[in-house]
């Protein structure tokens, strides 16, 4: 009995031992996907709520190239100043943090929100164009003060609603 | 009708000149293939021109062949992989899925014409160069396997034109890649296999002059060679006389 | 248990700690640079003005003979395309022009002016201010009134006109600088063809091309020009596919495209063509009247197949076959170039060659060679012109020495390296009050600078080209800034033309671009041409758009007035005495590094060479049988001894080497010019030895003999032969041939 035993313990011990990486690796990849990363405070706390609601600019306001190009674009801080040499910056200290960046020639690293898994090619164009609407993806940002991410944005997510509206699921669509 | 993507080389026009080779390396974000990367035999082309001696001084030729991914639609290098990294697109090209690679090789060493190329290490390039990165192309990062693909970026992004721009089938001529499109000799034909109007289906269709490399193995190439004509071929060479 | 087999425990710790260590280290990415900043997005400052939001903005530009279109994203060059405009490439390109973009954005690019602190050729420089340099090379300027050397490549275009007016303004003396090889071509050109520009050929309705020595379809004037017709040549016609015969004594790039080779004697390519002019006047198959003229002086009779066949080292029968088909495969054509200008008798090798043409009725005939006209510029704007022979820079050189200089001023190329070491220009310029560089990158001749001045690369300049060869008819290449200067450089132009103001002169363009589009509206007033606009913005907007401006209707004149003819016969000389330097040495330009002029870029510099495979390396090609004679195989390291100098490189044994040469690819052995060149490989140029082309002067730097000696040390030869086999399996061939279409 023993005879048997002793390897087949030896062989699950060696099973565990080889398992603890794998599982270790998943359970990184899962808590470290996209949807795990808590909302950061932004280096400005920019207000959509504001811009959006009270002023009633549009997403491609600022985000120009989303119908046009795959990347929506984050708007460079020359875009702001457009507005932002006329609206009274002193005393509030946002507003001051972007003058003093804008004149001291410094960019503004901004915390990503939406952190798409790697080698992953998003078309914001081709989703705009086909109908679709920000808040599908993004959710309600204008009210947002924060802004974080509203949909799971892993594989799943994609596929169920390429899925939902007839679109190609092919790897190659998104993946090169 | 989704298109079939397939390629016409044809030897009889190509010099050797390698501007493909270039050409692909700029497109696709390839790493620079280093001295130390060359002494390892572990030179990443995803297109390559491979030289053979043929004959002896002096009655010696070089000849040349680019040889890109073939894109067999039976490919071999398919069915070997554990994690289904590597398969095929309804249009026709071979592609590997660099998330799901885990890099065990099992598809290079299955591939018999040798395209596919593994990344031994993170590829580097210096930060100013950086900035001649191709935006549409996935830098590979280490432990994963890359290959040639027809460049993909390339046909999404008119594909995706041609839906915004009423929902149209590609013509011919719309989508090129990158080698086809800079070759000086105009050696290297792309696009629809399965249009008749375009013109590497033309050729496929009526040349007299066409071969697949390693036919045999049946593994149905998409690229298409037309044979070099060499009047005065040595007889004693490798190279088949008719 | 036995002592020194693994315990159970042991396995298991080693299994516990391998694995998960393997995986884990993988899975975290240690060693991948920087994790943070995936996880940042960043807003620029300025909305550059060159981004246009929406998609890749493409732009037509030029370099070269070629038109190119490039793609732009988000503010940076991504990728070179050929423009599908522009007469001479049609849309092709190759991979100098891809490569264009690396320039660009390479890691040791100058990026602001430089003032030296060490010695000469130290590389010891301190950055300084734009204005403090233009300042100090104003007051230089000044200061050296009828004491200044200008040296460019040749320059026609408005550059021309900014430095002409410079040069005259500060009273300087201009020289220009090409590769050697090109001034013998152009010389021979005047001679036979009676034009200053360089004529292109008609390869797509050719039947028999010979070349003589000319690797056209890589190095040779206009490689993607002829490449595109090279593509026609074979295979674009229905019933006939074209012929190509190769006569030269190193197989390179084009020779191994050709049906057949025939492998001379080094400097015998004009024996071989008065033979072949013998063989067809003497069968009667072309006008022996022809033959007189562009041959007199010449006592053709003297050359008959026998009685050259051995200087030659081929076969009397095959001359006589090669003349037969030149004669009967009209239309037919004859080139000659690159090793055959670099002999002693290199302009004879030239003419003669180039002369046959005549004798087959194929000068300016479809499938024969097309003569190019002047280009359209005005009387002021300079056309093509020639560099300096060798004889013409020892002057400099010795005008260097004797302290005539108080200032030179050094722009787009790299004569120190280009030169052989013989000449002293390195010694000459320390002997020049100033040395000032405008230039991109730390090459050798900007390494003897005193003040560095960066400049544009190709991709973020203006200009306006004339490309030489042309495609057969007028056309101007439009140059025009695709990106904004990637790090604080100025155009080449505006610093000539500050420094002229500063001396004194005053400019009718306050910049280069105001300069190049002056000559735009030039040719609009000419009235003909692609574009068609309804005022000068339009106009230039439109050629602009376009790349360029051509006329196809304005060829240059058909029939030529009876041509000067081929120069009088001479045999090649070479320095050493042949039974101590048993081998010619031949240097070849690279295909990829042209004469060492692209030797920065690491793409080029990691593309394999057409013949041996090699990559980022200096090697020496020898035939079989004297590789096995001397004992040495390929990554063997041998001494190259020539009366001059010596030096050592890896062998590569090339089956097609000629038994008697040892072939050398130029390019490589820059003492700075960026990391992926720096001390890489040998110059062959060292080692020659100052012999000159007889007529013109030029340097014949494939005059030079050689002896090989084994130095028993190896390396491996980086190549990418080794991931193919070099010969290809018996029976299962990858690449398949065929004797004819049928």
């Amino acid at each position: 009995m023993r005879r048997i035993l002793r390897p087949v313990v030896f062989g699950l011990v060696v099973l565990v031992l080889l398992a603890i990486p794998v599982v270790a690796i998943l359970a990184r990849s899962y808590f470290l996907s996209p949807t795990a990363q808590p909302a950061k405070a932004q280096p400005i706390a920019f207000t959509h709520p504001f811009h959006v609601n009270t002023l009633g600019l549009d997403c491609t306001f600022c985000h120009r190239t989303a119908s046009t190009q795959a990347s929506a674009g984050v708007p460079a801080l020359e875009q702001c100043m457009f507005c932002h040499r006329v609206v009274p910056t002193t005393n509030k200290p946002n507003l001051e943090r972007l003058v003093q960046a804008f004149e001291s020639n410094t960019p503004i690293q901004w915390n990503r929100v939406h952190q798409m898994p790697d080698h992953v090619k998003f078309v914001h164009s081709m989703h705009i164009n086909a109908g679709f609407d920000c808040a599908t993806c993004h959710g309600q940002v204008q009210q947002m003060a924060t802004v974080e991410q509203f949909r799971d944005l892993r594989m799943g997510d994609c596929i169920d609603c390429h899925r939902q509206n007839n679109a190609r699921t092919d790897c190659a669509v998104c993946h090169y | 009708m989704s298109p079939r993507w397939g390629m016409v080389i044809d030897l009889d026009r190509c010099t050797g000149c390698q501007a493909c080779v270039v050409a692909c390396q700029a497109e696709n974000n390839i790493p620079i293939n280093t001295e130390a990367v060359y002494l390892q035999n572990r030179a990443i082309e995803w297109i390559r021109v491979e030289r053979y001696w043929d004959g002896e001084y002096p009655n010696i030729k070089a000849r040349y062949i680019p040889v890109p991914c073939m894109h067999c639609s039976n490919a071999p290098c398919e069915p070997v992989c554990p994690v289904y990294a590597t398969y095929h697109t309804p249009e026709g090209i071979n592609m590997q899925v660099y998330n799901r690679c885990i890099g065990t090789r099992y598809c290079a060493v299955n591939c018999h014409w040798h395209v596919r190329f593994f990344n031994f290490w993170q590829p580097k390039w210096p930060e100013s160069l950086q900035n001649q990165l191709n935006p549409n192309v996935t830098v590979r990062s280490r432990g994963v396997m890359e290959k040639c693909t027809f460049c993909i970026q390339r046909i999404n992004h008119a594909e995706q034109n041609a839906r915004l721009d009423g929902n149209r089938p590609l013509r011919d001529g719309e989508v090129n890649t990158a080698c086809a499109q800079a070759c000086p000799t105009r050696a290297i034909v792309f696009g629809d296999l399965d249009d008749p109007e375009s013109q590497v289906a033309q050729i496929a269709n009526t040349t007299t002059r066409g071969y697949k490399v390693l036919a045999e193995l049946g593994t149905d190439p998409a690229v298409l060679y037309l044979k070099k004509i060499d009047p005065e071929a040595p007889a004693h060479g490798g190279a088949e006389s008719a | 248990m036995r002592k020194g087999a693994m315990r159970r425990r042991d396995f298991l710790k080693l299994v516990a700690t391998s694995t998960t260590g393997a995986v884990l280290f993988t899975g975290c990415g240690i060693g991948d640079g920087d994790p943070e900043r995936e996880f940042k997005i960043e807003s620029p400052v300025l909305n550059p003005v060159d981004l246009v939001y929406g998609r890749d903005n493409w732009y037509a530009t030029a370099a070269g003979e070629c038109g190119l279109i490039v793609r732009v994203f988000e503010g940076r060059a991504k990728k070179v395309e050929g423009n599908p405009d522009f007469p001479t490439n049609l849309g092709a390109s190759d991979a100098r022009a891809q490569a264009l973009v690396q320039e660009v954005y390479h890691p040791d690019r100058i990026a602001q002016p430089l003032r030296l602190t060490g010695a000469r050729g130290s590389g010891e420089y301190q950055n300084a201010s734009w204005d403090d340099a233009l300042t100090e090379l104003g007051n230089d300027v000044n200061g050296a009134r009828g004491a200044t050397l200008v040296i460019t490549p040749p320059l026609s275009g408005p550059m021309g006109q900014v430095v002409n007016e410079f040069v005259r303004a500060a009273d300087a003396q201009h020289v220009a600088y090409e590769p050697e090889d090109r001034v013998v071509l152009r010389e021979a050109v005047r001679r036979v063809f009676g034009t200053d520009t360089l004529p292109t050929l008609d390869l797509a309705n050719t039947n028999f091309l010979v070349s003589f020595s000319a690797d056209f379809l890589h190095t040779w004037i206009s490689p993607v020009q002829f490449s595109r017709q090279y593509g026609e040549f074979r295979q674009g016609r229905e019933d006939v596919r074209g012929t190509y015969w190769h006569v030269s004594s190193r197989m390179d790039g084009s020779a191994a495209n050709a049906d057949r080779w025939l492998p001379i004697t080094p400097g015998t390519e004009g024996l071989v063509a008065l033979a072949m002019a013998q063989v067809m006047v003497s069968e009667g198959l072309v006008d022996r009247a022809v033959a007189e003229r562009v041959y007199s002086g010449i006592s053709l009779d003297q050359y008959a197949p026998d009685a050259v066949a051995e200087t030659a080292g081929i076969s009397a029968e095959q001359i006589t076959e090669l003349a037969r088909r030149f004669a009967e495969g009209k239309p037919s054509v004859a080139i000659a170039g690159s090793l055959a200008a670099a002999h002693t008798n290199g302009l004879f090798n030239l003419t003669a060659v180039f002369a046959l043409n005549y004798l087959v009725g194929s000068v300016g005939q479809a499938g024969g060679i097309i003569l190019n006209p002047a280009p359209p510029f005005g009387s002021d704007v300079p056309g093509p012109s020639s560099g300096l022979s060798y004889t013409e820079w020892t002057g400099v050189v010795n005008d260097l020495n004797s302290g005539r200089y108080q200032l030179v001023i050094v722009n787009g190329v790299d004569p120190v390296y280009g030169l052989p070491e013989a000449l002293g220009l390195r010694e000459a310029l320390a002997n020049a009050g100033k040395v000032v560089a405008l230039s991109s990158f730390l090459d050798d001749t900007t390494l003897q600078a005193d003040l560095i001045l960066p400049v544009h690369t190709t991709l973020e300049s203006w200009g306006l080209i004339a490309p030489d060869p042309g495609p057969g008819y007028q056309a101007v290449a439009l140059q025009q800034p695709v990106v904004n200067p990637f790090v604080d450089s100025r155009a080449a132009g505006d610093i000539f033309i500050e420094a002229a103001t500063a001396a004194g002169a005053s400019m009718p363009w306050p910049t280069y671009e105001d300069a190049v589009r002056a000559a735009v509206d030039s040719l609009r007033r000419l009235n003909r041409g692609n574009i068609e606009a309804a005022d000068a913005k339009q106009y230039f907007m439109m050629a602009q758009a376009q790349g360029g401006w051509w006329d196809t209707t304005e060829t240059a004149d058909s029939a030529p007035n009876a041509p000067e003819t081929a120069t009088a016969a001479a045999q090649p000389e070479y320095a050493g005495d042949p039974g101590q330097f048993p081998l010619y040495l031949l240097p070849f330009p690279s295909n990829s590094l042209g004469y060492g002029e692209t030797a920065n870029l690491p793409w080029l510099q990691a593309l394999p060479d057409p013949m041996t495979s090699a990559v980022w390396s200096t090697w020496v090609e020898l035939n079989p049988t004297t590789a096995d004679r001397l004992g040495v195989g390929t990554g063997d390291v041998v001494r190259l001894v020539t009366p001059r100098g010596s030096a050592e490189v890896p062998v590569y044994v090339n089956p097609a080497a000629h038994p008697d040469v040892a072939a050398v690819p130029m390019g490589q052995g820059h003492t700075d010019f960026g990391r992926y060149a720096k001390g890489r490989g040998t110059n062959p140029l060292d080692l020659v030895e100052p012999a000159t082309e007889s007529e013109t002067g030029a340097l014949a730097w494939a005059g030079t003999r050689v002896r090989v000696e084994a130095t028993g040390r190896k390396v491996r030869l980086p190549r990418f032969e080794g991931q193919v086999p070099a010969f290809q399996l018996e029976g299962a061939p990858i690449i398949e041939v065929i004797p004819s279409e049928h």
